[in-house]
């Protein structure tokens, strides 16, 4: 029996799909939103800063979050949301870059060792699982034992030590799509593998690297973090959020809002990425 | 099964020749001169002082000469003596290791426990929102800073409370927080871990012909589900190595404690490569090891891995 085409079953319209798709992932929206605002204040720190994050107030000291300092002064009573807002373009871009890095280096280096297989294939999952072996933290602290203190060195370092995660997802990607049958087909007809590599593989392994790229931001904003915490980085008094957070243990005391702002604005950046590096992994499951 | 045991030794092995080889080339073929840097401002353009110095770091020396003596002396564990009080570089970290492998092994210890606790009773529960919470709690555990966790345990339990001490490393009184604040935050992984191969694990084929023999909830997954489900948490265990050392470090300079950061913080400042080097080359040692070990246990936790070795 021929099956009549129903005109009650009508494709929806593009609107109603966006809507359902708001209604479905209204937190990874959010989380999404969030960290656009993140970029915006680190790209435009002045547009959002009502006072500058430098200049000390005596008479403002240690002001809990109040009007108009809606994030409370520092023992020296500068403003905190000010210093915090300027922070963001001393954290934001060397995790930005050190992401970057890891991505270019760690996606060449699996596809590499995946597609020419055999020796190459060995000596680079070796020198990964090197690169693994050396926690990440100690990476950081050697390139800045031989370069001196620098965001640079520290974001390369970071940046350096991210590869493996790239490297060993796109080396299983390439090997997994390389056995689906119509990779077999194409590669039996004749298609060469760096071909195969660009048209097939690349396009596939898209969603699970988006993931890993949106995790990888957050860990590498957390040692960054670290690394201020702990006096590297940028000079003071040019504000940066871990050292933000040493900052205010040293007045724990008078203001606890001096190393909770910093702490929470960490949390909740990287609750958002992990949030986005969620919605892209399980993604083609739905 | 020797030629598994020897086949992981030997790779093992091979993992820390090349992190050795990376480290060495860092450390001494870096374009900004380790001399020069060591020398920074308070010599410039001395060029008898930047000589000696280059005899001294040994670089005035072809590079396969110098990697040929430092592969001698770091496989038989003397790294060199310390470039600012030419202290034997392997003594240093004698005395500090202790300190820092007690703080990471505690927090182990906390972080196994309370994961495993939030695992099953989120596996357990049949409450939505409990189970919901639970599921939370290691997602966010998993986004707070090690060392801010620090600062607000400190906040509240020390200064507000006045239970521990800030610092010090005298009493055990002094080890509750630094090991509370890295192991809440390692819980998390293994929490997570755990959750998953537990749901697995509780809707695998034996659970139900366990269920259906008459076992109760705890005892299915207490006796049937945990020990098949702990396998991928000790592979996690086994990465979290990393973490839990480079935690202890930080966490050690937010308690201010004597250890391996307080070490490597003064080596960095210094420019001091033997103490850097030695440090590095120890870590990467200990995460290998753990992380053989954790291979080597696969098939005396796992009967399905002896089986599959056999034959």
């Amino acid at each position: 029996m021929a099956v009549p085409i129903s005109d009650t079953v009508r494709p929806p319209r593009p609107g109603a799909r966006l809507l359902a798709f708001a209604r479905r992932e209204t937190v990874t929206l959010a989380a999404f939103a969030f960290l656009v605002l993140i970029l915006l204040v680190t790209v435009w720190p002045g547009l959002f800063a009502a006072f500058d994050p430098l200049r000390a107030n005596p008479s403002q000291a240690y002001r809990p979050p109040s009007w108009p300092h809606l994030l409370g002064t520092d023992n020296v009573g500068r403003d905190l949301l000010s210093r915090m807002v300027f922070g963001a373009s001393a954290s934001m871009p060397a995790a930005l870059l050190a992401t970057s890095l890891s991505l270019v280096i760690g996606v060449t280096l699996g596809v590499v060792a995946a597609t020419l297989g055999r020796w190459v294939d060995a000596v680079i999952t070796r020198l990964l699982d090197s690169v693994l072996a050396i926690p990440g933290l100690l990476i950081v602290f050697a390139f800045l034992a031989v370069l001196g203190n620098g965001t640079l060195p520290i974001a390369v370092a970071v940046g350096l030590a991210g590869c493996v995660s790239f490297g060993r997802l796109m080396r299983a990607e390439v090997y997994r799509v390389r056995s689906l049958t119509y990779v077999e087909a194409a590669s039996a007809s004749g298609v060469r593998g760096w071909t195969i590599a660009w048209r097939h593989v690349i396009p596939g392994a898209i969603r699970p690297v988006i993931a890993l790229t949106a995790l990888d931001l957050g860990a590498s904003l957390l040692t960054i973090g670290a690394i201020g915490y702990l006096g590297f980085g940028v000079a003071p008094p040019a504000p940066e959020w871990g050292a933000m957070v040493a900052e205010g243990q040293r007045h724990v005391a008078d203001a606890w809002w001096m190393s909770v702002v910093p702490g929470l604005t960490f949390v909740l950046i990287i609750l958002c990425a992990n949030q986005i590096s969620r919605y892209f992994e399980r993604g083609n499951q739905r | 099964m020797l030629r598994y045991i020897g086949s992981r030794v030997l790779q093992s092995v091979i993992v820390v020749l090349i992190a050795f080889t990376l480290t060495f080339f860092l450390l001494h073929l870096a374009p900004g001169d380790a001399a020069i840097a060591r020398i920074g401002g308070a010599g410039d353009g001395n060029p008898e002082q930047l000589a000696a110095l280059r005899a001294e770091l040994g670089l005035d020396r072809p590079w396969y000469a110098a990697y040929a003596t430092q592969l001698l002396s770091v496989v038989t564990f003397q790294f060199g003596e310390s470039l600012r009080n030419g202290r034997p570089v392997i003594d240093l970290i004698a005395a500090a290791l202790p300190n820092t492998v007690q703080i990471a092994a505690l927090s182990l210890l906390v972080a196994a426990v309370l994961g495993t606790t939030i695992a099953l009773l989120a596996t357990y529960t049949r409450v939505r929102w409990v189970r919901g919470v639970l599921l939370a709690l290691p997602v966010l555990g998993m986004s707070i800073p090690t060392f801010w966790l620090g600062v607000l345990l400190l906040m509240v339990f020390s200064f507000q409370l006045g239970w521990f001490p800030s610092f010090g490393s005298s009493d055990v009184r002094g080890l509750v927080l630094p090991v509370a604040t890295l192991g809440i935050v390692c819980s998390a992984a293994v929490a997570q871990v755990l959750a998953t191969s537990l749901l697995d694990a509780s809707r695998s084929p034996y659970a139900f012909t366990a269920m259906t023999k008459g076992a109760g909830r705890w005892r299915l997954l207490l006796r049937h589900c945990l020990r098949a489900a702990s396998i991928p948490v000790l592979t996690m265990i086994g990465l979290l190595t990393g973490a839990l050392l480079t935690g202890a470090v930080v966490i050690e300079m937010v308690f201010s404690r004597a250890g391996m950061g307080r070490e490597i913080l003064q080596g960095v400042e210094a420019s001091d490569f033997p103490v850097v080097q030695g440090i590095v080359m120890i870590c990467a040692v200990i995460f290998v090891g753990v992380n053989l070990l954790v291979d080597l246990l696969y098939p005396v936790l796992d009967p399905r891995m002896r089986r599959a070795m056999r034959s």
